[in-house]
Formats: C-alpha cells, sequence, structure tokens
C-alpha cells in the first residue's frame, strides 16, 4: 500500500493513498463534524458539515468524498468554515424535532451543543416543522421511526444495505418532505428480520429502539460490558448496558472480528430471557414424584450419594453426562474432567452429535481437522462460494452479512439445497437436489470437473496421499455420474450441474459451506466425503480464500469439543484411546493413569440406546434438553424414563426437566466469566455482565460442588481464568492463549505459544492426517433407506428458523423473537397443497412411523413437491417425535433430514 | 380505451435488470386502468428483478409522474412553468378544478379525471398547455378547456393539434434544423435521401482519435448548460480501458422555459441518433442509451420508431453495416424529475434508483453507468456532430465566435409576438433574437426583464439588451448565464415578485432533499418570500435571501443546490426596486 503525506491545519500526517480524508482527519484526532459518515459505509455527501478547503480547490468541498493524496494541503478549521458549518447546523435544526426523552444516544445534539446551538438559541432562520408532514411508523416489534427526528443521512439505509445486504429501506417523498421506509411503507409488512442495524447507525432519535425504551435512560447506565453473544457459533462481541441490574441495551462493538458491529434478531433483542421470571433460581429435587424446593447442600448430598451408588452397584460404565454448546471452554473442560475421574468412562458427549458429528468424522479422516478452514471475514473475499445445506442467512445472519457484502463485489454463490432459502436470492445458481441424493450430485459435479480439465493436478500430486493414483480410482467411481444420469436420480437439470461444476472449479478461490443438509442424513459421513473430493481434487483448499467450513449452529459447539467434552478425544483431540495421551493427560491432572479409562464412551444416541437397554442408569444433563434435540423423542422419552437417576442442570425448567430427580439452577452466559471457540475457531472471551438470578450458581462452580459432593477431586479453581490456564497446557491447540490476549480480540487456534498470532485458514502448509497429506474417499451413491410409501407419502426435512435457537428453552421467553415467529408450520409444496386439499393455516396432523404431531400449513413453492418441510424448535410442535433413530454408521448422526410422513386434515 | 392489465405478461416483455425499472413501471403504471402502481405491481416487480420492496416502492414514490395511488381514466397535468404560470394557466386551472369540483391531486368521484400539476412541459411556445395522459395540448383558453372537458366525457377522447416544425424566419441559421420538415421525421429511406448517415458511415472507416480530433478542433462546446469543450470527455473515456463503455444520450429536458431538443427529437430523430452512434464508435461503446423526459411522449415516440428502422436496416444491431461494429441504443423514459438532467443523477435514474446526486469525484467517464466509463451529451451536442462530419470542421468554425462555434437553438417564450425556437449562430446580439426573430413584445408593451437560462438562470435588466451577446463567455464576463438556451420575456405587467416566487417554488419541487443546505434551504426561501410579500421592508428580505443562497451554494452538494443564487442575485442587481 502506497503512503502519502498531507498536511491538515499544519500538521502532517501519512496515511494510505486513496484512503478518506475525513476518516483521515479523525483517525489523526482532528475531529471534523458530520453526521452523515460512519466507517463502515460509503460516503453519502448528504450533511455537509464535513467541508473542508484543500488548497488548490475552489471553495468548500465535502472532506467525506476526498481521497487523501500526496502533498495535499487541508484546511479543516477556519471562520469562514465553521460559519458555513453553523449555517448547516442551524438549518438542520429547523427541520428537526428537538424533544429529547433519554431513550437514545443522540450524536446530532451532542454536535448542536458543540456549535452552541441547544435548546432554545436564537436561530436565524424559520423553524419550518409545520411545513412538514411528518410519519411515525410504530409498526416494527423491535424499533420505532419518527421522522421529525430524522435527518435523513442515509446511514439507515445503507447499513441496511451495505452493512447487511437486506436493502430493506429507502426514502419516500421528496426534499424536505422525504421520509424513511421499509418496504411498501410499512415496517412491519416489509422484509425487515429486525436485526436493528439500522438503530444502532442512526445517529438521531429517528430509529430507536422499542425494547426497553419505557426504562431505559442513557444517562442512568451503570455500566456498559463487552462480552460475546450467547446465541450461534459466528460469535459477535456485544457491548451490554445495563441499569438497575439489568441488560438494557445490546449494541455491535464496531471494528472488532468477527462481527465489526453488526448483530442479528436474537444478538440484539433476545435478552429478555435473562432477567426471566420463569429463571430456575433454587435446587429442586422430587419427592413422591413431585418437586421441591430443596437447599444447594441437599440437593449436592443427593447427587453425591445417587451417582456414586449407581456406579458401586452397576459398575463405572453405567453413568453418562451430556455437556452443553451453551455453556463456556472452562465449564465443558470441568465438566469432561468430572466424567472422567469421577465417573470413570468416557461416556461424555453433547449435541454436536446431532449436528456436525458426520462432517467432523469426515473432516477428521480426510483432512485431519473438523474445524472450519477458514475466517468468517474470508466469506466476503473468495471468488466463489459453494454453499451446501447451509441455510446460512438464517442460521448465521452474521458470516451472511459477509456473503452478501462479497456478492455486491462480485462474488459467485451457488447454493445446493432441496429447500428455497434466503440465499438463492444472492445466488447465481441455485440446485435444487431431491432430499438425500447429495453423493450422486457431488459426484455428478466431479464427472463435470474431470470432463472439463478443471482439476488441479499439482495439487492432487503434491498434496494427495496416493497422489495420481488415488485421483484415478475417484475418476473411475464418478465416471458413471454424468450430468444426465445425476440428473434422473437428483432431478437438477443437467446444465446446471454443469454450470456449476466450472463456476466452482474454474474460480481462482472457492469456499465450501456446509450444513446440517449434508449432516444429518445416514449417508452423512459420506456425504461430506464426496464434498471433500471435489474440494480436492479441484485444488480448492490448503491456500489463502479456499476451504471447507462448517459454521457451528451454537454459541461454543466448537468450543465444547475443542476442550474435549468428547467421548473419543481429550482437550485438544488427543484420542483417549492412545496410552502414551492418556499418561499425558493423568500427569497434568494428577491422577492416576490407569483410573482413566481407555475405552472409548457412547456417544450421545448411544448414551440414549443405552439407557433404553438399561445399561446406563444415571445421567448429568449440563445445559442441554434431549427432550426436543434428540431424534425420535418417544423412544427417548421411554428411555429417560428407565434412568434411575438424572440431575438437570439448567437455565430454565425444560422439557427434560420434567422427568428429572434434581434440577439445578445455572447461570447464563451473561452471569460468568470464561471463553467459547466460535466456528472460525476464535476464542472470545465471556466476561460476566450481571449477578445470577436467586441462589443460581455459575455453572463452573456447580460442577466443582458435585465433584466434592461425590468426593472426587477434579483440582481447586477460584475463578475461570485458572480453569483455562490447565486448558492450555493440556490442548496444544491453546497454549498461546491466555486471557490478556484475547482481552479485546479473539484469536483464532490453533495457536502453539504466546507470540504466536493465531490461524486464519488452516492446511495452508499441511493437513493435519498423519502424512501429512488429504486423503480421497471415493464414495459411491445409495438410495435412502427411508422411502415414501402410499401410507407415507411426503418425505419430511426439518431445519432451523433466524428468530429461534436450539430448543427456544432462551428464545421462547424474548418477547420480540416470539412476536416475529410466534409458532411452528409445516412448508407444503402448492401442488401437493392442492392434491391434498390443504389451505394456508389450516390445522393438520404429521404422522410417521415414529410419532404424530399437529402443526400449521405454510403453502409456499419453497419446497419441491412430495417434500415438507418444519422447524424443529417448537416445544409444542416436536419435530422429533417423528424423526428416527436411525444412525450413520460411521458417525452415529442421526436422520433428522429424512423422514417419511403422511399429512391428514384434522 | 379498455386496457388489458396483467402484471406477469408485462413484465416479461423486459430483462431482469434494475435499469428497467424506469420503463417497466410506466408500463405497469400505463397498462393499468386507473393509471397507477398497484402493490401487487410492485410486489411483483421487486421479485422480477430480484430485488427489496423498498428499492422500488421508494423509485416509484420519487418521481413525480409515478403513482401509488389510484387515478382517473384521464390524467390532466397543468404546467406551472413560469411562464405558463403567468400566462393564464392560473386561470384555466381555475376553470378546470371549478369544473370538475376537484384541486390538484384529486379524483372525480366518476374516476374519469385526475388534477395534478406539473412542472415546465417544454411546450412554452404554445403556453399555457396542459398534458391529458399523454398528450400536450397547448395555447389553451378556458374556452378550449370546455371543448375538451365536454369531449371527454361525452367521447371518451377529445381533438388535438399534431406538433408540426416551424418554418425558418429571415435571420435564422438553420444549420441544425437545415433539413427541418423537409422529410418525415421517421422515415429512413428519406433521412437517407438527404444524405443522412453518410457521417456516421464516414466515421466507422476512421479511428477513435481521428473522430474525437475532429470534434476537437471543431471546438463544439456542451449544448446542455454548461458550455464545457465536448472533445474532452470524449477522449478522457475513449482512454479508459473496460470490458464495457456507455453512451448516454441526455434527453432529460426539464430547464423551464427550454424545448430546443424537443424538435430535435420529434423532427429529426436520426440526426441525433447518427450523433449517438458516431460518439459510440469514436469511444468504443457497443451499449447506448437514450434518457428522455417521460413528458416529451412525441419525442419518445419519434426516437423509437428511428431506433426500428435503423435496427432493421443493420445500422444498429451486430456487425454495422459489415464493419465489426456493434452498437445497441435503448431508450429510457424519466418519470418526473428535474434533478435527474443532471448528469451523474440521470445516471442513478437509469440504474433503478431514486435521482439523487452522487459525490463527484469520480466523473462518469470513468466511473459512469454500471461503474463504467460513460459519457454523457446532450441532445443538442450529439446532433451537432453528423453535421460537423457533414459540411466539415471548417465550416462549423465559420459559424459562431471563436471560442464559441456552431450555431444554438434559442427557445424563446413568454410576452413576444412570436414565441418559438430559433437557431442562430453563437454571438448573435440577444436583441436581435427577441426583437427581430421573435418580433419583440406583444401589444407594444415594454419589457420588466429577460430570464437567461431557464430556473436555474440569470435576470436581465431591460436596458442591457442591445448590449448582450448570445455566447458562452461573453455573457459569462457579464455575470449571465447562456444555459440550456431558454429566453424567456416578460413584460412591464408582470411581476418579479411572481417570477422568482415560481422559480423558487420549482425547485422547492424539484430538490431531492439529500442535502441538508438545498433541502432546507429552498423552503427557507420560499418561506422568507411569503413574508416578504406582506412586509414593508422588501430589501432586508432580500438580503436573506441573498445571504442563505450564497451560503447554500457554497455547501451544496449538487448544481441544484448551486442555482437559486443566480436568479435571486441578478434579480437583486437588476430589478430590486420592482419587487
Amino acid at each position: 500500500m502506497e503512503t502519502v503525506k498531507l498536511i491538515i491545519d499544519g500538521k502532517q500526517i501519512q496515511a494510505v493513498k486513496g484512503s478518506n480524508l475525513l476518516q483521515t482527519a479523525r483517525d489523526n484526532n482532528i475531529n471534523i463534524p458530520g453526521l452523515c459518515y460512519h466507517k463502515k459505509l460509503s460516503p453519502t455527501g448528504a450533511c455537509r458539515l464535513c467541508v473542508v478547503k484543500v488548497d488548490g480547490q475552489r471553495g468548500l468541498i465535502a472532506s467525506c468524498g476526498v481521497k487523501v493524496e500526496e502533498g495535499m494541503k487541508v484546511t479543516a478549521f477556519d471562520d469562514e468554515i465553521h460559519n458555513a458549518r453553523k449555517f448547516v447546523m442551524e438549518y438542520l435544526l429547523t427541520e428537526h424535532n428537538r424533544n429529547y426523552d433519554f431513550t437514545y444516544f443522540d450524536e446530532l445534539r451532542v454536535l448542536a451543543l458543540e456549535f452552541g446551538l441547544l435548546d432554545d438559541f436564537d436561530s436565524n432562520y424559520k423553524n419550518l416543522q409545520s411545513e412538514i408532514d411528518f410519519v411515525i411508523d410504530d409498526s416494527s416489534f423491535v424499533l420505532t421511526y419518527d421522522s421529525s427526528k430524522c435527518i435523513k443521512c442515509f446511514r439507515c439505509i445503507k447499513a441496511c444495505d451495505e452493512v447487511q445486504g437486506k436493502n430493506v429501506l429507502s426514502f419516500a417523498e421528496r426534499g424536505i418532505q422525504k421520509f424513511i421506509v421499509a418496504g411498501t411503507g410499512k415496517w412491519s409488512d416489509s422484509e425487515c428480520d429486525g436485526c436493528g442495524e439500522c438503530i444502532q447507525l442512526c445517529p438521531t432519535g429517528a430509529i430507536v429502539e422499542k425494547p426497553n425504551r419505557d426504562i431505559i435512560n442513557v444517562e442512568k447506565i451503570e455500566k456498559k460490558v463487552i462480552t460475546t453473544c450467547p446465541y450461534c457459533g459466528v460469535g459477535c462481541q456485544i457491548e451490554t448496558w445495563v441499569q438497575n441490574d439489568k441488560i438494557v441495551r445490546v449494541n455491535g462493538v464496531e471494528g472488532v472480528s468477527p462481527n465489526d458491529g453488526r448483530l442479528c434478531v436474537k444478538g440484539r433483542f433476545g435478552i429478555d430471557y435473562v432477567n426471566h421470571k420463569q429463571r430456575l433460581q433454587t435446587p429442586l429435587v422430587k419427592r413422591n414424584g413431585k418437586f421441591e424446593i430443596a437447599t444447594w447442600d441437599e440437593a449436592l448430598e443427593l447427587i453425591g450419594k445417587k451417582f456414586n451408588e449407581i456406579k458401586g452397584k452397576y459398575g463405572t460404565e453405567s453413568l453418562a453426562g451430556y455437556a452443553s454448546a451453551k455453556c463456556t471452554n472452562e465449564e465443558n473442560y470441568l465438566f469432561q474432567k468430572l466424567i472422567r475421574i469421577g465417573f470413570g468412562n468416557n461416556n461424555v458427549d453433547y449435541c454436536t452429535r446431532l449436528c456436525h458429528a458426520s462432517t467432523v468424522t469426515a473432516m477428521l479422516k480426510s483432512i485431519g481437522d473438523g474445524a472450519g478452514s477458514n475466517s468468517i471475514e474470508d466469506f466476503e473475499e473468495t471468488e466463489c462460494l459453494f454453499v451446501i445445506g447451509n441455510n446460512i442467512i438464517d442460521t448465521h445472519p452474521i458470516t451472511a452479512t459477509y456473503v452478501k457484502r462479497g456478492v455486491a463485489k462480485g462474488m459467485k454463490v451457488i447454493v445446493v439445497d432441496p429447500r428455497w432459502t434466503p440465499l438463492v436470492r444472492y445466488s447465481k445458481i441455485w440446485l435444487q437436489p431431491k432430499l438425500g441424493t447429495d453423493v450422486a450430485l457431488l459426484n455428478g459435479l466431479m464427472n463435470v470437473i474431470i470432463r472439463e480439465g478443471l482439476i488441479d493436478e499439482k495439487f492432487i500430486k503434491d498434496r494427495i496421499e496416493g497422489g495420481w493414483d488415488a485421483y484415478l480410482q475417484l475418476k473411475e467411481l464418478v465416471e458413471k455420474y454424468t450430468p444426465e444420469y445425476v440428473e434422473n436420480i437428483t432431478s437438477v437439470p443437467s446444465n446446471l450441474i454443469e454450470e456449476a461444476a466450472i463456476m466452482y472449479a474454474s474460480s481462482s478461490t472457492a469456499m465450501i459451506a456446509t450444513g446440517m443438509g449434508m449432516s444429518q442424513q445416514v449417508t452423512g459421513t459420506n456425504n461430506v466425503f464426496s464434498l471433500l473430493n471435489m474440494c480436492l481434487i479441484s485444488g480448492k483448499i490448503g491456500k489463502e480464500l479456499c476451504g471447507i467450513n462448517p459454521p457451528r449452529g451454537q454459541n461454543n459447539v466448537q468450543g465444547a469439543t475443542d476442550v474435549g467434552a468428547s467421548p473419543v478425544n481429550y482437550p485438544g483431540y488427543i484420542p483417549v484411546k492412545n496410552d502414551e495421551n492418556r499418561r499425558k493427560v493423568a500427569n497434568i491432572w494428577n491422577v492416576e493413569y490407569e483410573s482413566l479409562s481407555a475405552k472409548n464412551g457412547l456417544t450421545t444416541v448411544e448414551i440414549m440406546q443405552a439407557a433404553y437397554e438399561g445399561k446406563i442408569k444415571g445421567l448429568y444433563v449440563f445445559g442441554e434438553n434431549p427432550m426436543i434435540t434428540d431424534p425420535n423423542l418417544n423412544h427417548t422419552e421411554q428411555a429417560i424414563k428407565k434412568l434411575d437417576f438424572l440431575v438437570v442442570q439448567d437455565i430454565f425448567f425444560t422439557q427434560t426437566c420434567e422427568l428429572a430427580d434434581v434440577v439445578l439452577p445455572a447461570s447464563s452466559l451473561f452471569e460468568k466469566d470464561g471463553t467459547v471457540v466460535n466456528s472460525d475457531r476464535r476464542v472470545l472471551k465471556i466476561n460476566k455482565v450481571v449477578d445470577c438470578p436467586g441462589e443460581a450458581r455459575e455453572d463452573w462452580k456447580i460442577i466443582l460442588d458435585i465433584a466434592k459432593a461425590m468426593n472426587v477431586n477434579i483440582g481447586k479453581y477460584s475463578k475461570p481464568e485458572e480453569i483455562f490456564e490447565e486448558l492450555r497446557k493440556v490442548a496444544p491447540i491453546f497454549a498461546g492463549i491466555n486471557y490478556e490476549r484475547i482481552k479485546f480480540q479473539g484469536i483464532q487456534w490453533p495457536c502453539p505459544d504466546e507470540q504466536h498470532p493465531g490461524t486464519s485458514t488452516l492446511f495452508l502448509e499441511k493437513f493435519n492426517t498423519e502424512s501429512g497429506k488429504a486423503k480421497l474417499f471415493p464414495v459411491e451413491f445409495y438410495p435412502q433407506s427411508e422411502k415414501t410409501s402410499s401410507e407415507y407419502p411426503f418425505i419430511l426435512n426439518s431445519g432451523r428458523l433466524l428468530y429461534h435457537y436450539h430448543s427456544s428453552t432462551m428464545t421462547d421467553k424474548v418477547d420480540v423473537l416470539k412476536s416475529f415467529s410466534p409458532s411452528g408450520f409445516v412448508l407444503v409444496n402448492s401442488i401437493d397443497a392442492e392434491k391434498f386439499k390443504l389451505q394456508d393455516k389450516m390445522r393438520v396432523k404429521i404422522s410417521s412411523k415414529q410419532g404424530s404431531l399437529e402443526t400449521i400449513v405454510k403453502i409456499t413453492d419453497e419446497v419441491l413437491e412430495g417434500e415438507l418441510f418444519m422447524p424443529w424448535h417448537f416445544g409444542d410442535m416436536q419435530v422429533n417425535r417423528l424423526t428416527r433413530d436411525e444412525l450413520d454408521p460411521m458417525s452415529k448422526i442421526a436422520a433428522f433430514k429424512l423422514t417419511a410422513v403422511k399429512i391428514e386434515k384434522i | 380505451m379498455s386496457k388489458n392489465y396483467n402484471i406477469d405478461s408485462i413484465l416479461l416483455k423486459y430483462e431482469s435488470k434494475m435499469e428497467n425499472l424506469l420503463n417497466i413501471l410506466h408500463d405497469l403504471q400505463n397498462s393499468h386502468p386507473q393509471n397507477f402502481l398497484t402493490q401487487e405491481a410492485i410486489e411483483k416487480t421487486a421479485k422480477f428483478l430480484n430485488s427489496s420492496l423498498s428499492s422500488v416502492y421508494g423509485f416509484a414514490k420519487y418521481y413525480s409522474m409515478l403513482s401509488t395511488d389510484a387515478k382517473g381514466k384521464f390524467v390532466i397535468r397543468i404546467c406551472s412553468s413560469p411562464i405558463c404560470f403567468i400566462c393564464n394557466a392560473c386561470g384555466v386551472r381555475k376553470y378546470i378544478s371549478k369544473r370538475l369540483n376537484i384541486t390538484s391531486g384529486e379524483t372525480t368521484a366518476d374516476g374519469l379525471f385526475t388534477l395534478e400539476t406539473v412542472e415546465c412541459l417544454g411546450h412554452c411556445d404554445k403556453s399555457p398547455c396542459i398534458m391529458i395522459n399523454d398528450v400536450v395540448v397547448g395555447n389553451l383558453s378556458v374556452e378550449k378547456a370546455a371543448k375538451i372537458l365536454d369531449d371527454i366525457v361525452e367521447k371518451s377522447e377529445f381533438e388535438y393539434e399534431v406538433i408540426t416544425p416551424t418554418a425558418e424566419i429571415l435571420g435564422e441559421k438553420r444549420f441544425l434544423f437545415e433539413y427541418l420538415g423537409k422529410y418525415n421525421p421517421t422515415s429512413l429511406k428519406e433521412y437517407l435521401k438527404i444524405g443522412g448517415m453518410q457521417s456516421f458511415e464516414k466515421c466507422l472507416k476512421l479511428t477513435s482519435e481521428e473522430i474525437i480530433q475532429t470534434i476537437k478542433e471543431s471546438g463544439l462546446r456542451g449544448r446542455g448548460g454548461a458550455g464545457f469543450p465536448s472533445y474532452i470527455k470524449w477522449e478522457a473515456t475513449s482512454k479508459e480501458i473496460a470490458s464495457q463503455k456507455y453512451i448516454i444520450c441526455n434527453a432529460d429536458e426539464g430547464e423551464p422555459g427550454t424545448f430546443k431538443d424537443r424538435p430535435l427529437m420529434e423532427q429529426l430523430p436520426f440526426q441525433y441518433i447518427e450523433g449517438v452512434m458516431i460518439a459510440a464508435k469514436a469511444i468504443g461503446s457497443s451499449k447506448a442509451y437514450i434518457y428522455i423526459r417521460g413528458e416529451y411522449t412525441n419525442s419518445i415516440k419519434a426516437t423509437i420508431l428511428a431506433l426500428k428502422e435503423l435496427e432493421v436496416h443493420n445500422f444498429l444491431g451486430k456487425n454495422i453495416l459489415n464493419s465489426g461494429f456493434d452498437l445497441e441504443i435503448i431508450v429510457a423514459n424519466g418519470a418526473g424529475s428535474y434533478l435527474c438532467g443532471e448528469e451523474l443523477t440521470l445516471i442513478e435514474s437509469l440504474e433503478g434508483k431514486r435521482g439523487n446526486p452522487r459525490i463527484k469525484p469520480p466523473f462518469p467517464a470513468q466511473k459512469g453507468f454500471n461503474n463504467l466509463p460513460t459519457l454523457v451529451n446532450n441532445v443538442e451536442t450529439l446532433a451537432c456532430v453528423p453535421k460537423i462530419f457533414e459540411h466539415g470542421v471548417e465550416y462549423f468554425k465559420k459559424l459562431g465566435t471563436e471560442k464559441s462555434t456552431g450555431t444554438k437553438v434559442f427557445s424563446v417564450s413568454g410576452d413576444v409576438q412570436r414565441p418559438g425556437y430559433y437557431e442562430v449562430e453563437l454571438g448573435t446580439p440577444l436583441s436581435f433574437i427577441v426583437n427581430d426573430l421573435a418580433g419583440g413584445l406583444r401589444n407594444g408593451k415594454k419589457a420588466l426583464t429577460y430570464l437567461l437560462g431557464g430556473a436555474a438562470g440569470t435576470f436581465v435588466h431591460p436596458d442591457e439588451i442591445d448590449s448582450l451577446i448570445m455566447d458562452y463567455d461573453s455573457l459569462k464576463e457579464k455575470s449571465y448565464t447562456l444555459g440550456s438556451g431558454a429566453i424567456m420575456v416578460f413584460d412591464e405587467d408582470k411581476k418579479i415578485y411572481d417570477i422568482l416566487y415560481s422559480i423558487i417554488k420549482f425547485f422547492v419541487h424539484e430538490t431531492c432533499g439529500k442535502c441538508v443546505p438545498c433541502r432546507v434551504g429552498n423552503t427557507q426561501l420560499r418561506s422568507l418570500m411569503k413574508e416578504m410579500q406582506i412586509s414593508d421592508d422588501k430589501e432586508s428580505f432580500l438580503n436573506k435571501m441573498l445571504v442563505q443562497s450564497e451560503l447554500m451554494s457554497a455547501t451544496s452538494l449538487c448544481p441544484l443546490g448551486q442555482s437559486p443564487i443566480l436568479p435571486i442575485k441578478s434579480a437583486i442587481k437588476n430589478l430590486k426596486e420592482k419587487f
């Protein structure tokens, strides 16, 4: 980057050539005023407050529209400029309603004060408010727009368009009468999804948050704490505002990865649950079939006694634990330590098994790492993005903003999904295969890539185990998968298969984002093998802006596995079966090496099946809700009922709590310190914002309490930082990370030492397999075992929504989110609707061999004929009553995505 | 007049590109029996263009010709330009309003009529005029209006005069208008017969440098208003390397009192299109747009017919006349925004956006339409181009003055004997145009003032008429503007206050509102004028207007905010005592 020297008000300044003059001045503490400019947005030139003089140019020039050049001489402040700015400010105030209610931060007000124009000043100009038809749009669930406070700066419009890629806002009318409109004039009828980026960037009170507006007073905010969003795996950095010990507002933190200030509707507005009256505040113990309030001592004593009893009576294999993808690394680390030392087995797993187990299995075998190979920011920069089985706009809204920004700059997106997802709008090609035909489709894409000579020969020879010979085997296998042959299986037109293959393989950089649509099938591992094969022969991995990424669904799915909440691995992906590993870990943990089990533990669904078979007798569920999330819920329910003893530790009384013997009140992510790991392996800090309600406790303390009650020593810690320090020693991928280093900005593992900056792209030099090379696993397509029949004529797909999270324990407590998405539904193709005489909003019964439920019909063309889709979040429409627990043989993931069902009118 | 309204089939006529939004919305609106854009139409258009609702709705809400409210079968738009405003349009409006029992913006109960006001219709030579659906009716009187309304009520149709070219007047120098009225405007055959397209064919054999060199040597200056040497833009655009370059012909003639491009498009469409074709060859562009203001329905029709003829005969399309040169020309219809005549705003509009000006630089030559190199030229400028090649540079240079070469079409309107468009050599005295060509003032009246250059123009003191020479530099020296070539003449019975008020009102209507000084300032100026009217201390108000319009000019984003100072300052300088 070429730097230039310029002079502003006599001050010598160095800047990158072509950078924005206003920003350059501000970066050098020359605070030129301005209201329409924001560093995240393209310059607008609307407010004219940033006018300056530039030597050699005529008149006043808005500095936001000037690019710095060598030798530029700028006057930022003199009397003439001041008068011009004051004139503009005064003009602005003549059309502006200056009543202020302290519910928002007002940049205009601050600036007016600087110009001596606050409140009652003697204006040179006529007040024009009576000539303007002001409008208020109060229809949105999350905000209120008041045009009398609007300075028409374009910041909200650009926030929505340039930053979030949604383009929901525009102006209506023109001149002094113009005002902001969403959609066709009514916010609640527009495409607005409530992310609130416009609120965050509004410099006045024109767009203000609705929640908490009745209580907030920006001058009475007690503290502002930066922490990590508790929702999906993006790991957005949020600033929470606390008033009267309550979080009253959340903003995105500007200038910090991974979100640069952006948030989604859950991150900004999904906080009501923290303070919700239904939070568990005391331990509960079930006596004679009824829950009673208990003291911590009573509850803990009972747990200690029961777990020890079961262990004594049925042996060490009779206990198991579900760890939590929603809790911190430190807590999950302690949890697995308790299981391994206290329970004496490796029966620890969690919902990752239900999401990406197959992805991780395939990736570990093929490339040696199950984590995403790229950074979230790369989603904006790569040339081509291949998104398969991943509804990224709804499930990872902030990663999606990078995608949309990339598209605006020319990135090509290929979407592969049997269902329409909002990303289709941004894509060049949408392939819509029939459910469960992914392997055929991917083999078909490879067939075209090979035919067109788009393979990367050098990459294959240098970086794939077996080199050319391995490739030839794959080539032979995919030979029969011609586009026409694949069209017959998948129903994707052959020309689209060709176009997509060429687009992906001929791009100079290309990334893959894969999701639950690929992984949650009985062929899940094979699907991902096939995807990896395509990635590898095209050489689209092992270099910057290339790779494969399975974005994580919950805030700490990545971290929980990283820190050892796994039946097969110790923290840092060290296999439990390996003797040497066990010795090393035992040494750090200060326990006898023989006391650590050498046997792989049971996985999530296996634990349930073992419980059903009476092999598991006691279960410790830590921040999970299997009674919604597990497949074949009727079976799960029976299994849980067979347990001798169930402990559930949660923040709400979940569906699983109902079946527990002891329920422990835990902490939300705002009530403790710690760390989490997001989807791009970034270790992010969690900071305590408020205290736990009532007697609820921080989870890491509860785990230690239980260990103590069992008379097991899992270490002494006075704060989470001490746990992390131990974790660093056990898991080499975290070795270089400490709390101080991630105070302001996360670090991506692997980070082997304290000087290491972290790793933004994996596999640049080698893969993490033993040989350092990647492996191809050619796979044939096999038709799915689950088939429609005359009795069950539909295939049901399931998935997530933007407004809900996991089993909706948290989101169900948030009014805003419930308003946007009050209940479940089933998507039905319009042709099917006609055939089965179904109408929109009709209540129907859906049944599979496993069970049945009632829901509401939504007619759409987003799904193919013969296919249905249901979101699975809702407790009153438990989709997993229908799903099967048939497992992918390799990863043990269940087939959530594919169930034969029938649909009946009620 | 039964209308078939099928949104889907209308949309299918277009490619799914934002640049088609203007034409799509016009089409949808015109096809609806109630002349408006329904919610469904907006939703389907957004979906069709793979865009958001607000990008279509906000767009429709910007342009005054587009409506999201149902209208009558006949939409009557009454011109409120300074000329029509003071030449009895008010009387006609009052009559129509009273007769239909509605005011501006309303629709009659039977759904037959909607009444609206519109900014200058560009027919000031036939003032006062109104527009009924897509037909302009001029020289209107109350009697004529009554007859039209009667006819509509009885027969659902009305009679109107077809506009014919005006004959040459002694003293004119018809160079652009050399063949005006001498052949059928939309017959390519006849155009070819008089030697048309020979300049283009000549240019097909020339290099880009050779063509631009000719333009440079001719001294041609932009006729849109700024008078900037044309070759500079041509050269800059031709030097850019890009996958696609564009030509945009700016035919958004909206400056009040200006109607010079209209006869060029209505009567001589092949000539200015030939100019577009030569420019395209010169800069290496294969795609051109002609952005015609929506009210100019005859210009749009003539241009579309001419383009079709040219396509049929391979003067347009692929491999034109076997030269290997490709060119496609597309007509975009403006929708009622003065500001869209400003080149960067026009580009925004053509991209399917609201008419907000862009920050300059970058200039269109570097980043114009779709951020690609774009040459934007006025109709009259482009119409000169084939004539320069036809008659040679030397001939062209002999016309006009040393620094303002060639001819200029002036639009003379107001209180003169013969309002109309007159082509003369640049450097012709103002008095000759007004008194000799336009026949001087009507009814032996004296002049109050002459307004040169339109609303963004300057008032001339009546005594100065003999000393003013009409070329770019002579006028600039005296702080006057040639601008678009509008000359509006007002006799002693008219009031400078009324004229200035109608201009300020025009700016209030036309400011896009993007930048603060222009958005607020024009309303402030209007409010000062209202106060001045009832005040005895006119001077203090005039001074306030001067100070504010000066600050507006210093701080505004685009030329619109820099415009009010021109009429205000010149009115104060020359006509202060008449307020």
